[in-house]
Formats: C-alpha cells, sequence, structure tokens
C-alpha cells in the first residue's frame, strides 16, 4: 500500500503523458492547417521555395502569411481560452454542465456585440475612429466584462462570492441581456440581421493579426493564470469549507477564475463570436480519459481546445469551399451529440 | 497551547444562535461538545474552524482564529465537516491527496496510503469515492483529515482535530474504530474537539464534555460530573436516566419502557 502512494497514481501519470501527446498533435494540426484551404496554395510548397530562396508568389503570401497563419493563432488562442474557460467553471460550480457563460460573459458579450451591430450608426466620431472597423470585437469584450463584474458584485455579500447567488443571478441578467438583444433585434434592418445571425454563430473568418495583438495578449495570460487554479479548484471539489479547512484562501480562487474566465472568454467571443461546446465537451472527455485531477486538466484542456477548435475551423472552410461554414455550426454539429451522450451516461450514474 | 473561547457570540441574519460563550479545551483531551439539534453545537464548532463571522475572540495555540490565514490554520487543525460531497469521480486516495495540498508541511510521501490504512481502509485506495458507502465516504474523510494534521503534536505545539458529528453514519464496530482514532490522537497530546450525538460514546470516550442548549453552556466538566439526570433533561427536554457502567463507571443513557409510555401520554 505505502508503495502505491511512492507513485503518482496511474491516472496522474497518464493525464501528464497527454500533455506531451497533445502539444504534438497541436503542431500537426497546425501544420496541416496551414496547408489546406480554398485555394490550392499550400504550406510544402511555399516552404520549398523560401528554402531555395526563391520568392513566393503574393497570391501565397497573402494566402499563408495574412489568411491562414493569423486564423491558426486565433483559433488555438480561442480553443485553449474556451476549454480552459470550461475547466474552470466547471470546477468552480463543482458541476461539469457548467460552461463560461454562467458568469454572464456571454450574454454581455452578446448583447455588446449585437448593439455594435445594430447601433455601429449612432456611435460618436471619436469611438469610431479610435476602434475602427473592430467596433463589434470591443463592444462585445466590454459587454462581457460589464455583466461579469455585475454579476459578480451582486453575487459578492461581505467579501464572500456566493457561487449559487451567481448562478440565479446569471439566468436572470441573462434573461434580461436577451430581452434587450431582442429589442435591437426587432429594430434592426435585414442586412444587420444577417451580420448578427452569424455572429451567432462563430467564425474565424474575420481572423487578421490586428485581431491576435488585440485579444492574444489578453487570452494568452488569461489561460495561463487559470492553468495555476488547479490546487484551488480540486479543493474546491471538496466544498467550500473544506477547502478553507485545508488551507486554500478560497475567495481568491474564486476571484482568479471568476476574473480569467471572464477575461479569457470575453476575447474569444469577441474575436471569434458564439462559439459553442468546445468549453463542456472538451474537460468531460478527459476526464473520462485522465481522471478530474484539475493540475494536469487545466493544462490538457487547453491543448485539446487549441486542437479541436483548429480542427473545426478546417473543417468549416475545406467541407463547403471556396465557401466557408460558420464554425460554431461545425462545433455544435460534433459537440451536440457528446454532450447528449454525456447526459445520459450521467443519468445512468444517477439511476445506478 | 490551547483552544480558547471568550464570549463568542454568532448570529445568522437578526437571529441569535450563541449568546456569550466562554469555554476551553487543552490538547491530550478528546472534549465533546453534546446538546439537542438546534442548541447551537456544530455553530460553536464553525465558528472554532473559522467558517463563520462571530463577535468575541476565539485562539487557537495562541493564533486568533479570525485573523489567522487559511493555510496557517491548516497547519495546526484538520475538520471532519457533518456531511461531505465530492464533485467529479475522484478516487479514495485523490481525495486524501487533495486535503495534503496544503495543511502542514514536512515529508508526505506515504501519508495518504498510511491514513487510509489508519481508517481500515487500505485496499480501498483506487476505489471511486461517489461509489463508496456513507460509512467509508466518511472514514475517507477522516483519512484526509488525519493525513493533513498528521502528528498529534509538533515542536510548535499540539495540533488539533475538529470532528462534527464523526460517528454519525458509521456502524457500531466503527464508531468505536473511529473514536479510538480520536482517543489514541488526543493520548499522544493531539487536541480533539467532536460534536457528538451518542451520549453513551461521549460517556466513554470523552474526556471533558460541554453541554449546550439553547445557544449557552448548559454545563462542562468530565462525563461524570456533566452527565446526570437533571443536566441531562434540562438539556434535551426530557426525563432521562443516566446509569453507569459497571467497569469504570462511564455514564450511559438508555431509553426505557416508562419514559416512552410519558412522552406518548403528552
Amino acid at each position: 500500500m505505502a508503495l502505491a502512494d511512492h507513485l503518482p497514481s496511474s491516472r496522474v501519470t497518464r493525464a501528464r503523458r497527454l500533455h506531451v501527446w497533445l502539444a504534438c498533435a497541436v503542431g500537426v494540426v497546425g501544420l496541416f492547417s496551414l496547408t489546406v484551404g480554398a485555394t490550392d496554395v499550400s504550406l510544402g510548397p511555399a516552404l520549398l521555395k523560401l528554402a531555395k530562396g526563391e520568392a513566393l508568389t503574393r497570391m501565397e503570401a497573402i494566402v499563408l502569411w495574412d489568411i491562414r497563419a493569423p486564423r491558426l493563432v486565433l483559433g488555438l488562442l480561442v480553443g485553449a481560452a474556451l476549454a480552459v474557460g470550461g475547466a474552470v467553471m466547471q470546477g468552480l460550480f463543482r458541476n461539469p454542465l457548467a460552461d463560461p457563460g454562467l458568469v454572464g460573459v456571454s450574454a454581455g458579450a452578446g448583447l455588446g456585440a449585437i448593439s455594435a451591430i445594430v447601433l455601429a450608426a449612432l456611435a460618436p466620431a471619436w469611438l469610431a475612429l479610435a476602434v475602427g472597423d473592430q467596433l463589434v470585437p470591443v463592444a462585445a469584450f466590454f459587454g462581457g466584462w460589464a455583466s461579469t463584474l455585475l454579476l459578480y458584485r451582486v453575487s459578492t455579500r461581505r467579501g464572500r462570492t456566493s457561487v449559487a447567488t451567481m448562478l440565479l443571478a446569471g439566468i436572470a441578467l441573462g434573461a434580461l441581456a436577451g430581452a434587450l438583444s431582442g429589442i435591437l433585434v426587432y429594430i434592426s434592418d435585414d442586412r444587420q440581421l444577417r451580420d448578427l445571425t452569424f455572429w451567432g454563430l462563430g467564425s474565424l473568418g474575420g481572423a487578421s493579426w490586428a485581431k491576435v495583438v488585440a485579444a492574444g495578449p489578453i487570452i494568452l495570460i488569461s489561460v495561463l493564470v487559470a492553468c495555476t487554479l488547479g490546487r484551488g479548484l480540486n479543493g474546491l471539489a471538496l466544498g467550500e469549507a473544506t477547502a478553507a479547512h485545508i488551507g486554500l484562501n478560497v475567495q481568491w480562487v474564486k476571484n482568479l477564475a471568476i476574473l480569467t474566465v471572464a477575461a479569457a472568454t470575453g476575447a474569444a467571443v469577441a474575436v471569434s463570436g458564439g462559439i459553442g461546446f468546445i468549453g463542456i465537451v472538451v474537460p468531460h472527455l478527459l476526464r473520462l480519459g485522465s481522471g478530474p485531477d484539475h493540475r494536469p486538466l487545466l493544462i490538457n484542456a487547453a491543448l485539446l481546445g487549441a486542437l479541436l477548435l483548429v480542427l473545426a475551423e478546417v473543417i468549416a472552410r475545406v467541407i463547403i469551399a471556396p465557401a466557408e461554414l460558420p464554425i460554431g455550426i461545425v462545433t455544435a454539429v460534433l459537440g451536440a451529440p457528446v454532450f447528449l451522450w454525456i447526459l445520459l451516461r450521467q443519468r445512468g450514474m444517477v439511476d445506478l | 497551547m490551547s483552544l480558547v473561547v471568550r464570549d463568542l457570540a454568532v448570529r445568522y441574519g437578526r437571529t441569535p444562535i450563541l449568546h456569550g460563550l466562554n469555554f476551553g479545551a487543552e490538547p491530550g483531551a478528546v472534549t465533546a461538545i453534546v446538546g439537542p439539534n438546534g442548541s447551537g453545537k456544530s455553530t460553536l464548532l464553525k465558528a472554532i474552524c473559522g467558517d463563520l463571522p462571530y463577535a468575541g475572540k476565539i485562539t487557537l495555540n495562541g493564533t486568533d482564529v479570525a485573523s489567522a490565514k487559511p493555510w496557517a490554520l491548516a497547519a495546526l487543525r484538520g475538520v471532519l465537516p457533518q456531511a461531505s460531497t465530492l464533485a467529479f469521480p475522484f478516487q479514495a486516495i485523490e481525495v486524501v491527496r487533495i486535503g495534503l495540498a496544503a495543511g502542514t508541511g514536512g515529508d508526505r510521501e506515504g501519508r495518504a496510503a498510511a491514513a487510509l490504512e489508519r481508517v481500515g481502509l487500505n485496499g480501498y485506495a483506487e476505489r471511486y469515492y461517489q461509489e463508496l458507502s456513507g460509512g467509508e465516504q466518511q472514514r475517507v474523510q477522516l483519512a484526509r483529515v488525519l493525513a493533513q494534521v498528521w502528528e498529534p503534536k509538533s515542536a510548535q505545539g499540539p495540533h488539533w482535530l475538529m470532528l462534527d458529528e464523526p460517528v454519525s453514519s458509521l456502524d457500531i464496530a466503527h464508531q468505536l474504530q473511529v473514536m479510538s482514532i480520536a482517543r489514541a490522537f488526543a493520548r499522544s497530546g493531539g487536541g480533539v474537539v467532536a460534536v457528538m450525538h451518542d451520549l453513551n460514546l461521549t460517556g466513554v470516550f470523552a474526556d471533558r464534555v460541554l453541554v449546550m442548549a439553547d445557544g449557552e453552556i448548559l454545563a462542562s466538566g468530565t462525563p461524570k460530573d456533566v452527565m446526570t439526570n437533571a443536566v441531562l433533561s434540562r438539556a434535551y427536554g426530557c426525563d432521562l436516566q443516566v446509569n453507569a457502567l459497571p467497569q469504570g463507571g462511564a455514564p450511559f443513557v438508555l431509553p426505557h419502557n416508562a419514559q416512552v409510555h410519558k412522552m406518548e401520554a403528552r
């Protein structure tokens, strides 16, 4: 018995080994995503040309560097943000079906984006000058943050945040944001309606280096900070009281969890729109494979989330090439059955 | 180096639960808190563990509980909650290890498995916590607490076990086992404070008993001094007959027919 304790349990070893496998897979899929697309430009021949010292054609340079590369980077970042956000929220709410939407970030971001699309004409000149054509992502990001902060204030009393209050207030706030969005949808014209429908379906189609520079650092820092929450979330799995008894600063864990998720998801949603299911499916698959210990789980979630989103992005742009499917459709088509399967499986566990 | 509670008052919203309690507990002894449902025993334990805002002063080994950092308290005491839920399918040994993640420093190798062995759960390490029986889960939690505090005392002073109804879902053999672990911990210099429902186990295992009723301390002292007909009947609001065990004279309470008839007649 004592011997078993000297070695980390087999699940933890498996989870750590998974870091390496997933990192390799992310590399492979990343290269693949640079290789395939609507045009017949491909990475291999281009690299060969560069190696020979020849110049790339203008077409090759634009497709690889200005279109596919920022999409790849943004896909990696958004996928990691959504999956880690999901894992952190599930740990915080102690529920495998929680997702970043619970901290109000999605509702707020959605309202922000719709406001920007419908009310863009009303924006003051200085604002239009400051954000240029990036009004929608900027509005989505600040909308997400504003609603999270509001929710956080509502559910924090005397320095203690009540997760249960947050869940309930989040439903109310979501309904309110939905209603306001509904009003905006009602007064919008056909073109705006089309824009906001597509925004809701999610896409990396508008990826650019400008977006990478704007959202990248926020996502990267929040995801890295969130990945340090493993010990705290493991403690919270035992309940808040016990987490404090074993020496964790529970309020600090909650603050970090809520703020990093709001920042990472807010930025991700701002640049990509509504992409569902990554946040729920990825952590769940990993828990099945290598156990619920959050320390390896968060890192693996970042890797697998990045991997799946880049894969979904490739599928979205290859499957009906030269047109492109909104990526949220791909993740939903692939993710919804997995989600249902999770639910059925859980019900089975309850029945037992 | 003891537990000192001075003028402790706790209220939930506007409802006062504890009104100005004073008491102390020493290491080396098992201190039991007994009293009827709603008398404030669990609230008292929660205040001692730093879970609640309170008025008054509580110090553990001289450390002010209200202002101490969670990790400083975790190094002094472990807490076994009355009921514990666990999110996500962790294995028994993983639950014990989570308790080790913070807690006291020092050599941790082998502690988790040794703690499981101490509560008689060797062979359960890789079993899923959710699939264990209520009693087994409670013992896994006890193993987690034992792994956290580990030594009954260190160079810095005694360690403490705070137990909220530690035997509530256990069969009689495991009740004895868990109470024996608690007493052995106290005999080796550690401190034990336990909220107890079972008066007979209290009579056998406690060194000091605190009888609570309506948020106040009705009596405190050794089991023999405190567990009398008068005190217990007043605390629980029903006629109780205390007897003494033939060996050692520990007090015990058995319900008997005359008493039951009296309750039914009311």
